[in-house]
């Protein structure tokens, strides 16, 4: 599987007349919200307490894992532990033939997509369903959430009213209040027929064993309860030591995500009551590749409220579909060449600006651009991401500014060709792209090198 | 949070200030480093120009060519060592310098070298403690804010606090001031119609204020930005902040 | 008990991911706050007047009501009231098909308009999400400024105990802005959230914060 940065995706959306207006004023709204949320309380110190903490949590996750790992158990649950997505979806598939499941009504989770997991239920011929409401638009329009919070962010609300009335064989409205009912009550039924109910999870504690779902439409409590047996699919990266921790996110999340304080819901899965289920499958999936790398590493501190992807100005021109896998935007390009590997995904770093919007809104402050560099650099030492043109153009460029004597020819020759682009060898293939909305700087007759020799 | 460097040693009047200017100013934009040396002499600030300096590495670092930009980070280090402060007029050479040679390698000469570069607007202002310069510029202005300075070097005010100082000058804020312009080195010919969808917002905003001259502390993103209204036929003109400051 | 296969391999990867020598003894898991001393400033105000006025503003933000009644006894008639008031059916012991259901609060936190409610049985796991209007009852004294150590106690005490069930907090009816981020009430939970907070002298209840 090969990722690319889909240029035609770029390009497609930015002639199509709606869907990235509705997205741009979407993604605005979104951090107007936040910047209101935040103003309020002690934001800066909340944010270096988080990224402390977190910090601590990944130096110690062997511990805390295990230590989790315990509690759970003693809550009455079941732990597995998979290392790859595919292992995962597996002994998701055998929990659920064990139990004799016939549907599974899923919450919100990312690592799900990772999973593919709507893909191996149906082929097995268990029923997946998304209750989540961008989740389960996406779901009925066999597409992909293009947004870690907001599924459906892609979509135009005349777009989802033309799916409900295709699909779901309702009177067209595209009204989001008559939508929202309309999926309310469909899934109704779904939730007290389901034989499994699968949840991610925002945050595992380790101190108590108990898994914590941040979530506001109460589709997360309908998941993870009315089905006889429960299944929290979960990042190894969300274990957090302890429950006064889990303060600290909680006044970040929602303000970062939504704009809210709190969101409406923060489940708290206590142990299975009598005679239901309650299993964790920790993945790896490739978090292992990240914590090895001590840079890269800080993109596991990452609590997913998607305030990244909403300030970026890349993201906010083709939206989350031109990522080309599961998570996109800023946090996406850095974890995906280590999560899938940087010979599949290594352009993706590429596809930004390194504006550093991202870092300043980010609640756990990871250096995001940083990272994103970090990554180019992997993607170059590994050849996954320049030709072999362009590292000898590069390596012969550095040559000629390690000396007076080289940068002189590099002007002169800039000067010869009179293109501004000589000075940077490799881009000279490009200068058409520079040209087709932009006049070439020109060469001045004299270098200020020149003139202060000259003075 | 802001990332500026403030002197941990005061300017001491007669110390050499070290001019770094970034070579696509050197070859494309002379003017600028002139304006550079005009508005310091005006100061009276002692001047030196190691001539042998090239490229501060920032396109090979960006790219991903770490190698490459390791060699030209030391060989900055070896140019400037000499000297205590080093001025540039760019907020993203200077944040190379000074952010990314520690990343690169930190503790090395490069990067103890590069912590001594100062943004122009942020050495005049935070370093000099000289808000007005002496400059007078009848027109009307708005300020592109080149991300890297604002971000990596947290300088922002300095600039705005100059141009409301030069004489006859009228500021008008830039609506979305924040925002990326879409240059990004390499990124403008990898992803041009990104690039370029960004900079027509910027070239949108600009235009809509009304001024006369698109005014920024970066030539990197004036040339983008400046290279798209030059294509589009448009009447606002771009000028580097030095520029405005060296004019009288 | 835990699936042993791969539990080794997957540990021993995270251990080298991290730099850990190999038989190197993992510290055996001492949970501790990772860092710094406190949370939040806990307010010491515990002026319940005030911190119930503070909480029926928040949560009024995020469309919830707040009613107070003087003390215990007065409740259930304040119960009958909304119920009456709002046309619902009665109380059914099906939450399938029950209009409201009456949760207990074990705390509120003013700051943000939240209560929480543990359900700690297989009848009960569902109360808070079926019906479309969900009735929260808590006594003046589960009033708390903050999300805090204190506040979430009953939650730690649960924890600790090995309870079943849930524990949620809830801040508001449900809701989503899944559709071009506007704000819709309902979504798949109640749509309506009304707390009772006991306790309160209907005096007192418009006493400046
Ligand atoms: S990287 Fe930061 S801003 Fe982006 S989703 Fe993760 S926590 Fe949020």
């Amino acid at each position: 599987m090969t990722i690319h940065f889909d240029r035609k995706q770029v390009h497609d959306d930015l002639h199509s007349p709606s869907a990235p207006a509705v997205l741009d004023s979407s993604m605005r709204r979104a951090v107007e919200h936040k910047h209101a949320a935040q103003a309020l309380i002690a934001w800066d110190e909340l944010r270096e307490r988080a990224h402390e903490i977190k910090a601590y949590a990944i130096e110690h996750l062997d511990e805390l894992l295990v230590r989790f790992e315990s509690e759970f158990i003693a809550r009455g649950g079941r732990v597995l532990w998979t290392q790859t997505a595919d292992e995962a979806a597996s002994r998701f598939l055998d929990i659920c033939r064990t139990h004799g499941a016939r549907s599974v009504v899923k919450g919100k989770s990312m690592v799900s997509e990772e999973l593919e997991l709507n893909a191996r239920l149906t082929a097995a011929g268990i029923d997946p369903v998304e209750t989540d409401l961008g989740e389960y638009i996406v779901q009925l329009a066999g597409e992909r959430p293009t947004h870690i919070i907001a599924p459906a962010i892609h979509m135009s609300r005349q777009d989802v009213g033309s799916l409900f009335e295709r699909k779901l064989k309702v009177d067209y409205t595209d009204d989001p209040e008559v939508l929202s009912e309309i999926a309310r009550v469909r899934l109704r039924q779904r939730y007290l027929d389901a034989g499994v109910g699968m949840t991610g999870a925002n945050f595992g504690i380790a101190e108590t064993g108990t898994v914590v779902v941040v979530e506001n439409e109460g589709n997360g409590g309908l998941s993870s309860q009315a089905p006889p047996v429960q299944i929290v699919v979960m990042g190894i990266e969300k274990v957090i030591p302890t429950l006064d921790d889990l303060i600290v996110f909680l006044q970040l999340l929602a303000r970062s995500g939504t704009g809210q304080k709190m969101s409406t819901y923060v489940h708290h899965f206590l142990g299975p009551v009598d005679g239901r289920a309650m299993y964790c499958i920790f993945v790896d999936a490739g978090r292992t590749a990240l914590l090895a790398d001590p840079v890269a590493r800080e993109s596991l501190y990452c609590i997913r409220c998607g305030a990244c992807l909403n300030v970026c100005p890349i993201y906010r021109r083709v939206g989350g579909g031109a990522y080309g896998w599961v998570y996109p935007g800023p946090i996406g390009s850095v974890i995906t060449p280590s999560m899938v590997g940087v010979e599949d995904a290594g352009e993706l770093p590429f596809a930004s600006t390194l504006c550093g919007a991202c870092a300043v809104e980010c609640p756990v402050k990871i250096d995001l651009p940083h990272l994103l560099v970090h990554q180019r650099a992997r993607a170059v030492d590994e050849g996954a991401a320049s030709s072999p043109f362009e590292n000898a153009a590069v390596a012969s460029w550095t040559r000629a500014m390690s000396s007076s004597r080289g940068y002189s020819f590099a002007v002169l020759a800039a000067r010869v060709g009179g293109a501004a682009s000589s000075m940077l060898p490799w881009i000279s293939p490009a200068a058409r792209a520079w040209s087709k909305e932009r006049s070439m700087p020109k060469v001045a007759s004299m270098t200020f090198k020149d003139w202060w020799r000259e003075r | 949070m802001s990332r500026a460097g403030t002197a941990s040693e005061a300017y001491a009047p007669g110390d050499t200030v070290a001019l770094f200017i970034p070579c696509f100013i050197d070859v494309l934009f002379p003017s600028v480093g002139k304006a550079v040396v005009s508005i310091f002499e005006r100061l009276g600030v002692d001047l030196a120009y190691p001539e042998d300096q090239t490229c501060c590495g920032q396109p090979a670092f960006n790219g991903g060519h770490r190698k490459e930009a390791l060699e030209l980070a030391a060989r900055f280090g070896d140019v400037f060592e000499e000297y205590k402060w080093i001025v540039v007029p760019s907020g993203s050479c200077g944040a190379m310098a000074k952010r990314f040679y520690s990343t690169l390698d930190p503790g090395s000469k490069g990067a103890t070298v590069g912590a001594r570069v100062f943004d122009l607007a942020t050495f005049l202002v935070d370093v000099l403690g000289t808000v007005d310069v002496g400059a007078r510029f009848p027109h009307s202005v708005t300020m592109l804010d080149g991300c890297h300075g604002r971000r990596e070097l947290g300088c922002t005010d300095a600039a705005r606090r100059l141009l409301e100082a030069v004489g006859d000058i009228e500021y008008r804020e830039l609506p979305a001031i924040e925002e990326c312009c879409g240059f990004g080195g390499l990124f403008s010919v990898k992803f041009d119609a990104l690039s370029t969808s960004m900079g027509s917002a910027k070239c949108a905003n600009a235009t809509a204020t009304g001024a006369e001259y698109l005014v920024s502390g970066d030539s990197s993103c004036l040339m983008h930005v400046g290279g798209m209204l030059d294509h589009r036929g448009s009447n606002l003109k771009t000028v580097h902040l030095a520029e405005v400051l060296a004019s009288r | 008990m835990t699936d042993d296969s791969g539990r080794a391999s997957f540990l021993a990867r995270v251990a080298a991911a991290l730099g850990r020598k190999e038989g190197e003894p993992r510290p055996a898991a001492p949970i501790q706050r990772a860092v710094g001393a406190s949370t939040f400033d806990e307010e010491t105000t515990r002026d319940a007047a005030a911190l119930a006025i503070r909480f029926r503003d928040e949560l009024g933000l995020v469309s919830g009501e707040t009613v107070f009644v003087p003390d215990v006894g007065g409740v259930d008639a304040e119960i009958e009231r909304i119920v009456r008031s709002r046309g619902l059916g009665p109380a059914e012991s099906d939450l399938k098909k029950a209009d409201y259901a009456v949760l207990r609060a074990e705390a509120l936190i003013a700051d943000t308009g939240t209560a929480l409610v543990i359900e700690r049985t297989a009848e009960r796991r569902l109360a808070p999400y079926l019906p479309r209007t969900c009735i929260v009852v808590a006594d003046s004294d589960a009033l708390f400024p903050t999300m805090s150590s204190a506040s979430l106690a009953a939650l730690h005490a649960a924890a600790r105990r090995g309870d079943k069930g849930e524990a949620v907090l809830i801040t508001g009816p449900a809701r989503t802005a899944d559709i071009e981020k506007t704000l819709v009430l309902g979504a798949h939970g109640p749509r309506h959230l009304i707390v009772i907070i006991a306790g309160i002298q209907a005096a007192e209840k418009d006493a400046p914060s």
